[in-house]
């Protein structure tokens, strides 16, 4: 469980350092360190969703990988949240 | 641009020029020629008297420096902005509301940026109602 924290953790940081990259590029669209960083940080996010997902199920509704079963209903729910 | 900063529409009036020398030493602008070694007719006027904008400090008076405003004869100086950002803020009136626009800069890694809820060391201010300070100073 520990190294699905982590790593769901390290979803979230790269998913929040692109949120942060967008706000700035929303008043500097031509920036292009604010450009470098989206880039690097989009690539990024894009791995860790899919090293997560592909050891624990879906993130997100957009994140079934399976073709034969919808994985969407065995992560936890709210309430069996453990950590 | 602030018509109290604009060169060509201020009265000849040098008596500051004692404290603009001081502020220029005080504000540690490189390259900048001090006025008192000019001859006065080219020496830099400080001030429209405003009564919108402070008037007790010497670091108040002081005109931003753009090459449509430099006088004749006067080398313009390598500016280092973050000074003219220092210097436009003490020549804002008051009442007006300013947000200075961010430079991108250093930032965080990730992780780092999560916890502190930004990735912009410069935006990274907790507000613990005990004093302004910045983390790790």
């Amino acid at each position: 469980m520990a190294d699905r924290a982590n790593m769901l953790r390290r979803v979230q940081a790269a998913d929040f350092a692109v949120e942060e990259a967008a706000l700035f590029l929303d008043t500097h669209p031509k920036n292009d360190k604010a450009l470098a960083y989206y880039k690097a940080h989009q690539a990024l996010r894009k791995k860790t969703v899919d090293e997560y997902e592909r050891l624990y199920g879906p993130l997100t509704v957009f994140g079934n990988e399976s073709q034969t079963e919808w994985k969407w209903i065995d992560s936890p729910w709210p309430w069996e949240m453990e950590d | 641009m602030h018509k109290a900063l604009n060169f060509r529409d201020a009265p000849h009036n040098s008596y500051m020029a004692d404290d603009y020398e001081s502020a220029m030493l005080q504000m540690k602008m490189p390259g900048m020629q001090m006025p008192s070694a000019q001859p006065p007719e080219t020496r830099m006027h400080m001030h429209t008297p405003d009564m919108n904008m402070p008037m007790h400090t010497p670091e108040m008076h002081m005109p931003i420096h753009t090459p449509e405003m430099a006088p004749q004869g006067t080398r313009m100086p390598e500016v280092d902005m973050a000074n003219v950002q220092m210097f436009e803020m003490r020549n804002m009136v008051l009442t007006m509301a300013y947000v200075p626009d961010q430079q991108w800069d250093k930032t965080y890694e990730p992780d780092t940026g999560l916890s502190r809820g930004t990735i912009f060391p410069e935006l990274d201010k907790p507000f613990m109602g005990k004093g302004g300070f910045l983390r790790g100073r």
